[in-house]
């Protein structure tokens, strides 16, 4: 018997069989419905974790805890294991020359510098690599009473590091304008016309002139009016300059352009300006907020009243951009900015010299940041930088992704018994059907069909129900995922990470449900099937 | 000497199992010829529909031996047996077996379904017009059985084992639900069938205007042959 002939007989027994059908169908279909939403639902919430929470490809690379108490010149330990030549193979050419002084280096220094870096960008495994550099020093921000319209100035206590400026993308007026459109999941820009983050050097902001008030001086450019001996404690970019407090009172300057994160955004959006009433950064306001700028207390605390070996200091931070690449709960500042800050509130000797345990906070990284080219690549990666004597940030990433899993998992689960006792009602279903059938089983056999014939006819009828009953229930998932997206959108206060949608659905898993159905509805109707086959046409003729 | 197209040796069957076991058919021995037209006769029971099935390859659970068509049905396998009864053999019932969700064009058209080959579906439904057509029944062609008469329904059920031109029709009480004027034209069509295209027609039928219409006539009693008739002679 051919495709073509089945299908058409199968087509008629459908429609003759549909009521029947369709009530064995509910279950099915309620399970596929059920399966592609759960499993929709975990892929779109494992997305948003993965791309926007803790992105799968980033990996950040600190230096091992003990690394604290050691110092630059360790020697090391009998007994460590010694770095592979492989690991320092230039451009991933297996037989290139290999760093002697690198490998040597690496021996007797473990902490994050240039050199690690450099080493790090030539694995094939990397497809950005950059470093970090913490604030050593506490620091409290202040500010934002005229541009989020409040009472007071809001004052909170503030963590800090500093990035390259070169790893950002610095965007042009167009782009910004084009950029500030977008949804925030696919934004380029980091940093926006006409704001720049760069290390502003001090001769620069001797240019700006003077000024006896705030207007007098360019946009987004401050003047200077107070007398406070911390401003300018040291240059910019003249560190053995020394102190030049006096001649800065009434000048015009550029404030420590600093980024905040996406991750930062979303919670001061989904939680904090809710609970305060403070305005939210929406896509139209965004803008609006860029430029933002807040006095910031460096070796102040508003937790601990540890004195720092150094007088504060004050700077003006502004809000130039927002990146996936800024410390998520705090402000990212230029790089030297951070080295420079470090170093100020090192500990110094007697003579006025930092201690040598102090000195790495300014000249080694707190971490490098590193983006992997793909999943597979993540474990190997990791194993090189075991073999560096480095380790990677703790993000919890790896808890939170098993959660989503075992919970996604627990509603496929469910779905599949629905599917499961589904499959056992189309047998039972089948099984009336092909009683009622008996008579036109056994005139088949009789015009010529044989046991395989009749196995085809109804596992073929089943599989088409099947496909009929997964494409249902594939809408019908679709459907309530897009309702379940307009609730959350439209009634559901605002959440941090509150995703564009919930759901998502790739080729995959619409043939995974489609195929699915087929399946489990040739497996109800399997048996049957069989069953039906073994009828003796002289019994199935027989007069009921 | 006509040669023999269907030959049961010493068949025996039986029915149930164990204490209860019953057999119906002893030791029935039977020649038919190419052309021949047989009737069966006998009363309920006697075991005419069994050996019907048995020729037919319906059943294949008795002792002995069945030949049809030069072929030992009970060394057949399923495929085999399922290819000889759509090519060799046509099925005529008594109550008609049509399936009832499909039109007549396509209950003559079944068996060309079952067919090993490719048929273009064009052929097949020129195929079962042209047959519909040679039994009066061109205005019947999309029309549901449920929308037929008794004679209708069974002119297309004759339809359809005639759909592959088979040698061999066996009929089944064939004129049981017609009346006796629709059952007249229903034997003609058979003697023409016989006549016209030499098929070899075994008919079952406890009517004995059927019996003597056919040209020999065996008579079934308790599973055994008692009577064999030739020419369109009375039954005893």
């Amino acid at each position: 018997m051919n495709f073509h002939n089945v299908i058409k007989l199968v087509r008629k027994n459908i429609r003759r069989n549909s009521k029947q059908l369709l009530v064995a169908s509910i279950g099915i279909v309620i399970g596929l419905w059920a399966f592609s939403l759960f499993l929709s639902f975990g892929l779109g919430i494992t997305n948003v974790v993965e791309g926007e929470i803790f992105p799968w490809d980033k990996i950040e690379v600190i230096p091992p805890a003990t690394n604290l108490e050691t110092s630059r010149s360790r020697a090391p330990e009998s007994g460590d294991e010694a770095c592979d030549e492989n690991d320092f193979y230039i451009d991933g050419q297996p037989n290139g020359t290999v760093d002697q002084d690198l490998a040597l280096k690496f021996h007797k220094r473990r902490f994050l510098d240039d050199d690690v870096v450099q080493l790090i960008r030539r694995r094939p495994e990397v497809r950005t690599a950059y470093p970090k550099m913490k604030f050593t020093f506490p620091a409290v921000a202040e500010g934002g009473q005229e541009e989020l319209h409040l009472s007071s100035p809001l004052r909170t206590e503030i963590f800090a590091d500093g990035i390259e400026p070169h790893t950002l993308k610095q965007c042009d007026e167009a782009a910004t304008n084009e950029d500030l459109e977008r949804p925030r999941e696919i934004r380029q820009c980091d940093v926006y016309h006409p704001f720049k983050f760069k290390d502003y050097s001090q001769d620069e902001d001797l240019e700006l002139g003077f000024c006896e008030k705030h207007g007098d001086c360019d946009k987004y450019v401050f003047c200077n009016l107070e007398e406070a001996a911390t401003l300018w404690v040291f240059p910019l970019n003249k560190p053995d300059a020394g102190p030049r407090r006096e001649s800065f009172h009434k000048r015009c300057y550029h404030a420590v352009p600093v980024l905040v994160s996406t991750y930062l955004l979303e919670l001061w959006n989904g939680s904090i300006a809710p609970a305060h009433g403070y305005p939210k950064l929406s896509k139209s306001t965004l803008s609006t907020f860029l430029g933002l700028s807040f006095e910031t207390y460096l070796g102040l605390s508003m937790f601990s009243s540890k004195a720092q070996t150094v007088p504060p200091i004050t700077r003006r931070f502004q809000l130039v951009g927002i990146s996936r690449k800024a410390i998520p709960l705090g402000v990212t500042a230029p790089l030297s900015y951070a080295a420079r800050f470090n170093d100020y509130f090192a500990t110094r000797d007697e003579a006025g010299d930092v201690l040598d345990k102090e000195r790495e906070k300014s000249e080694t990284y707190s971490s490098i940041v590193v983006r992997v080219n793909s999943k597979k690549q993540i474990t190997s990666f990791l194993a090189f930088v075991k073999k560096l004597g480095f380790t990677q940030e703790d993000t919890n990433a790896e808890t939170v992704g098993l959660v989503i899993l075992f919970i996604t998992g627990i509603l496929v689960f469910i779905s599949f018994v629905i599917v499961i006792i589904a499959a056992i009602n189309i047998a039972n279903t089948y099984f009336m059907i092909i009683s009622e059938r008996r008579r036109e089983i056994g005139i088949m056999r009789a015009i010529g069909a044989n046991r395989g014939d009749v196995r085809a006819i109804f596992l073929a009828e089943a599989a088409l129900l099947g496909f009929l009953d997964g494409a249902l229930g594939l809408v019908l998932g679709w459907l309530t995922a897009r309702f379940v997206d307009w609730v959350i959108w439209n009634v559901v206060p605002e959440f941090p990470f509150k995703p564009e949608t919930a759901f998502h659905f790739p080729m995959w898993l619409v043939l995974s449900t489609v195929i699915f159905g087929v399946a489990f509805c040739v497996l109800g109707a399997l048996f049957p099937a069989y069953k039906a086959a073994k009828i003796e046409p002289s019994e199935a003729l027989l007069p009921q | 000497m006509a040669e023999a197209i269907i030959s049961l040796t010493k068949v025996n069957k039986y029915y149930g199992h164990g204490g209860g076991r019953q057999q119906v058919l002893h030791d029935v021995t039977l020649t038919i010829n190419h052309g021949d037209f047989i009737s069966i006769v006998g009363t309920s029971g006697s075991g005419k529909t069994t050996l019907l099935n048995i020729v037919g390859g319906l059943d294949r659970r008795y002792d002995g031996s069945c030949t049809v068509d030069g072929k030992l049905v009970e060394k057949l396998d399923d495929k085999r047996l399922a290819r000889l009864r759509n090519e060799t053999l046509g099925f005529v019932f008594q109550s008609f077996n049509l399936m009832e969700h499909l039109t007549c064009w396509e209950n003559v058209a079944l068996s060309a379904f079952f067919q090993g080959s490719n048929i273009p579906s064009g052929q097949v439904y020129k195929r079962a017009v042209e047959v519909l057509e040679r039994f009066g029944l061109h205005d019947k062609i999309h029309s549901h059985p449920a929308n037929l008469s008794g004679g209708q329904k069974q002119r297309v059920a004759i339809a359809r084992a005639l759909y592959n031109k088979p040698k061999i029709l066996l009929c089944d009480e064939p004129t049981g639900n017609l009346d006796s004027k629709t059952g007249d034209d229903v034997i003609e069509l058979f003697k023409s069938l016989n006549r016209e295209d030499g098929i070899t027609l075994l008919v079952i039928t406890h009517e004995e205007r059927v019996s003597r219409a056919t040209d020999r006539s065996i008579q079934l009693e308790d599973g055994r042959i008692v009577s064999e008739n030739t020419s369109a002679a009375p039954v005893k």
